[in-house]
């Protein structure tokens, strides 16, 4: 069965890379004693797939990791669980949180996601599991990769005395604009050079209109935002300066469209005339979206596929 | 939010520079924090070479587990900042730092670096120096930390010796907690960096350089080493773990995030080799030969298997087939861990009959290469270096592992050992090609295509406390010619479409070979090299061999005086303060052994009175050297 794993990913590390947290679950359920499905050869590797990765330095309440279970039983090297009873299946869209009681019937799923959360690092924190949909001959299969349509994020402006007096680098005169323009580099692409070879195009240099990609966006909590959202109460790092200025933002992501929030940020740069760093910025991810049959957009782990 | 995390030494705006940020933030599984207010003694381990080369090292995972045991110590980790960061901490001024504490290197009270290889040399002085820790131990004031060399290196640490309070010779399980009860004492008593150094040279295994003084001949040797304070020893003993099955290991090794060069956990299943080869420091300063009890592994697999999650483990010695126990050990692991998709990995096995057998259970035939290092192609040259292994064996190992499906060959040599003539390199081609032949003798129906064999050559540094130690090194344009005369030969070789041939570079060896052997003398020269812009010499990219020759010239220190020259049956070593175990006398006779290729059997075999059994352990009163 595949069971979606929601985590956050804060503090130091934030600094770890995309590839290396393959190699560090696959490790936490190994200690955990998860029950995962492996492919088959000689170096047999777990299976599991995550939504849309987190770019370095960015913190976040919602990463997602999907994982291929042949049970939802604890492994045990003192006694091994007999096949015929181990829990094979499980409820559809059977969900639990890791700081909410559930009900009796809901406790395997739970107690993975203890066992998982009691393994995990620190400056991770396993949130939520859900068990998905199982993909049945004929249907268009999805991964949690392929849902994403969107994503909140909180950001904070470090360096206010780039500005000049009075400005706010988040004001409204950015937002009002027509569009958002940000200066893109278009690399080279591979040519056929006509004798077998490839050569490469020139890299091109365009300003692109980014104001699409900005579904939503806010300086105070807004609806958009998932309930409850308190970022004092989020897995940040820990170690800011509670600067002011400050941003809610929903953008497209995904393989559809991407707008990552640095790229944002650049445009308000440009528009503000500073120069851009990326370490100006607080960047953390509060929610990844994908989206239902009327548009609307729906949490990850409220998805049962 | 609880704050489970220090505040990082780096802030956002470099970390985001530096390629691979997650090397210097901490944090890893499994690493240690402790509340300073419980701590009387701060140690930081280093290995002077990026993180993910340090993190390999199994040492310093003994050692860290080792200290933190104790409740008085806290043990911290340093590795070299990358060249990136390394230049934007110059820039910024910023302090090197631990990784688990994030607090500077100079608030520690012990700097611990370990010494794997030559080439690290000119990284300590970037460790000591990004730390603002004075670079000569002479300079050191009373807060600075104490700056401690152990591992291999420090077996002849003369060329770096103006760099380290102390060298610690041996096996680290032993006398570190001495060392940190004198140290409480001193920091009770107010007693000065000096009165401290004088109470631990009285301890076994700790060598103070200051104490000692080379006076040298008109010629450049060594006429005499003078012992200068009363409280050193005019002989250093090693320290040897007596109790190989009741020590530290560690339960929970940590977990780095940067993948490691080695991304496993490492069992070390015996320290020390039966075996005797001329040319290897490592079966010379570790004897005896010491194996753990088969029930210690099973219990430390288990620990370390559950609780790291690592899907791989290194069953670890320097010749892992001569445990007795190794079968068992395999397949207890296999049986109760393959299902959960954890792999083995044997290093230096022999190959026969039973490591084939073995290594056909724990890897893919078809796509893994067997690893054979017969060192020399000659039979003749195989006894000079006393590799204790016949042609026979070798094409008989071969021809098993094609008959059960292998395919792909690598072959490891050495250029330039001892007594080398023109034929014997040209030997090593030869053997590829016999190894092919016993291949293609296979018939065709049965076989698997073309066989794939590589032939690896490195060349030949003598190392102090091996018989070679007298021994001329072959200087570069030598290195070079053998290279060519291998090369040239291999092409009239039959099957030479079937054999890929990969070297070395030479200069490196040339410099590896100089501190390998070298004095008090070379600290001026490393120190000259590394203020011109020498480090991370072991990265052949960053490694500037115009820079090296000219410290060299400028401090008028002849290369050759130390690498090409044979040095006389008496002459004094630099390193001759320190008693290894195995005595010169016994290392001397081995050499006229070797000239005249005749070989001495292992210890398993007969023992030929090293001198090692002065430790009262192991192989030398119990034939298995199991404790
Ligand atoms: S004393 Fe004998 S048995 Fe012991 S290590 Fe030396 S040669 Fe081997």
């Amino acid at each position: 069965m595949k069971v979606r794993f929601k985590f956050a990913k804060y503090g130091p590390i934030r600094f770890v890379g995309h590839l290396d947290l393959m190699r560090y679950f696959e490790k936490v359920t190994r200690r955990a004693n998860i029950d995962v499905a492996m492919t088959e050869g000689f170096s047999p590797h777990q299976i599991l797939s995550f939504a849309n990765p987190l770019s370095l330095g960015i913190t976040s309440d919602a990463e997602y990791v999907d994982f291929e279970l042949k049970s939802l039983d604890l492994l045990s090297y003192e006694k091994e669980i007999p096949e015929e009873e181990k829990i094979k299946t499980f409820p559809e869209g059977a969900f639990v949180k890791i700081d909410e009681e559930c009900s009796e019937e809901l406790k395997p799923l739970w107690n993975v996601l203890k066992a998982m959360d009691d393994q995990s690092g620190i400056g991770f924190r396993m949130l939520s599991a859900r068990v998905l949909h199982e993909w049945q001959k004929g249907e268009k299969k999805e991964t949690a990769m392929s849902l994403v349509r969107g994503a909140d994020y909180y950001i904070q402006y470090m360096k206010p005395e780039k500005l000049k007096e009075g400005e706010d680098f988040f004001g409204d005169d950015f937002w009002n604009q027509e569009s958002y323009i940000v200066t893109r580099e278009k690399k080279g692409e591979r040519i056929s050079n006509g004798h077998g070879g490839f050569k490469k195009s020139k890299v091109t240099i365009a300003d692109v209109d980014i104001k699409p990609l900005v579904k939503d966006f806010s300086h105070e909590k807004a609806d958009f935002l998932p309930e409850g959202t308190d970022i004092e109460k989020l897995h940040t790092s820990d170690f800011y300066d509670k600067a002011s200025m400050h941003m809610y933002v929903r953008l497209s992501t995904g393989s559809i469209d991407n707008l990552k929030p640095e790229v944002l940020m650049q445009s308000i740069c440009k528009f503000r005339n500073v120069e851009y760093l990326r370490s100006d910025f607080r960047i953390h991810r509060i929610e990844q979206y994908g989206q239902n049959e009327e548009g609307g957009y729906v949490a990850l782990c409220d998805m049962n596929k | 939010m609880e704050r489970e995390f220090p505040k990082l030494a780096l802030d956002d705006e470099v970390l985001m520079m530096v390629d691979k940020p997650a090397r210097y933030i901490g944090c890893e599984v499994n690493s240690v924090r402790k509340d300073l207010k419980d701590i009387d003694v701060r140690f930081c381990m280093c290995f002077p070479d990026v993180y993910e080369v340090g993190m390999s090292h199994l040492g310093i995972s003994i050692l860290y587990d080792m200290f933190n045991r104790r409740k008085d110590v806290w043990c911290e980790r340093v590795y070299s900042p990358w060249t990136d960061l390394d230049k934007i901490m110059r820039e910024r001024n910023i302090p090197l730092f631990a990784l688990e504490s994030q607090d500077p290197i100079k608030c520690f009270d012990f700097l611990g670096i370990t010494l794997q290889y030559e080439m690290c040399y000119t990284n300590i002085l970037q460790i000591l120096d990004l730390s603002k820790i004075p670079l000569l131990a002479k300079d050191r004031g009373e807060d600075d930390p104490i700056v401690v060399g152990g591992g291999p290196c420090s077996y002849n640490g003369e060329p770096i010796a103006d760099f380290f309070d102390f060298f610690y010779i041996g096996e680290g399980e032993t006398r570190y907690y001495d060392i940190i009860d004198i140290y409480k004492e001193k920091k009770k008593n107010g007693w000065s960096r000096k009165q401290f150094l004088e109470k631990i040279a009285e301890l076994n295994g700790v060598y103070v350089p200051a104490f000692y003084e080379p006076v040298y001949n008109e010629d450049g040797t060594i006429k005499e080493i003078k012992v200068i304070n009363s409280h050193a020893k005019p002989q250093v003993h090693k320290e040897v773990e007596t109790h190989m099955s009741d020590t530290y290991y560690p339960d929970k090794p940590i977990i780095p995030y940067v993948q490691a060069v080695q991304d496993k956990v490492t069992l070390e299943i015996q320290r020390g080799c039966i075996r005797g080869c001329r040319f290897c420091q490592a079966g010379m300063i570790y004897r005896p030969i010491r194996s753990r009890k088969l029930d210690f592994l099973k219990e430390q697999a288990d620990k370390m298997i559950q609780n790291t999650g690592y899907e791989d483990i290194t069953l670890s010695s320097l010749s892992s087939s001569d445990y007795n126990k190794l079968g068992e050990l395999v397949k207890y692991i296999m049986d109760k861990y393959t299902s959960r998709g954890v792999n083995i990995s044997l290093p230096s096995l022999r190959i026969d009959g039973f490591s084939l057998d073995v290594m056909g259970k724990i890897q893919d035939i078809k796509k893994s290469s067997l690893t054979f290092a017969p060192e020399a192609g000659s039979q003749r040259m195989r006894d000079v270096i006393n590799k204790g292994i016949t042609e026979e064996e070798i094409l008989k190992g071969a021809s098993d592992a094609f008959s059960l499906g292998w395919q792909k060959v690598k072959l490891y040599f050495m250029l330039g050992q001892p007594f080398e003539q023109e034929e014997d390199v040209k030997a090593i081609p030869e053997l590829a090609d016999k190894i092919a032949r016993v291949y293609y003798e296979i018939p065709k129906d049965q076989r698997n295509g073309k066989c794939n064999i590589t032939i690896s050559t490195s060349f030949f540094v003598p190392k102090p406390f091996t018989p070679f130690q007298w021994a001329p090194q072959d200087n570069s344009e030598t290195f070079i010619a053998k290279q060519q005369l291998l090369k040239g030969h291999l092409m009239t070789m039959l099957n030479q479409k079937s054999i890929r041939y990969m070297w070395h570079d030479a200069k490196l060896s040339v410099l590896e070979g100089v501190f390998a052997r070298g004095d008090r003398r070379l600290s001026q020269v490393i120190l000259k090299a590394y203020e011109s812009g020498c480090f991370f010499d072991a990265w052949t990219d960053y490694y500037d061999n115009e820079k090296w020759l000219k410290a060299f010239e400028e401090c008028g220190i002849p290369i050759e005086f130390y690498t090409t020259r044979q040095r006389s049956d008496d002459e004094i070593f630099p390193w001759d303060m320190i008693d290894a175990g195995v005595s010169k006398r016994f290392l001397l006779a081995e050499y006229k052994k070797a000239e005249k290729a005749e070989v001495t059997l292992n210890c398993r075999e007969r023992c030929n009175g090293c001198g090692a059994a002065s430790f009262g352990v192991g192989i030398c009163f119990d034939k298995i050297g199991a404790l």
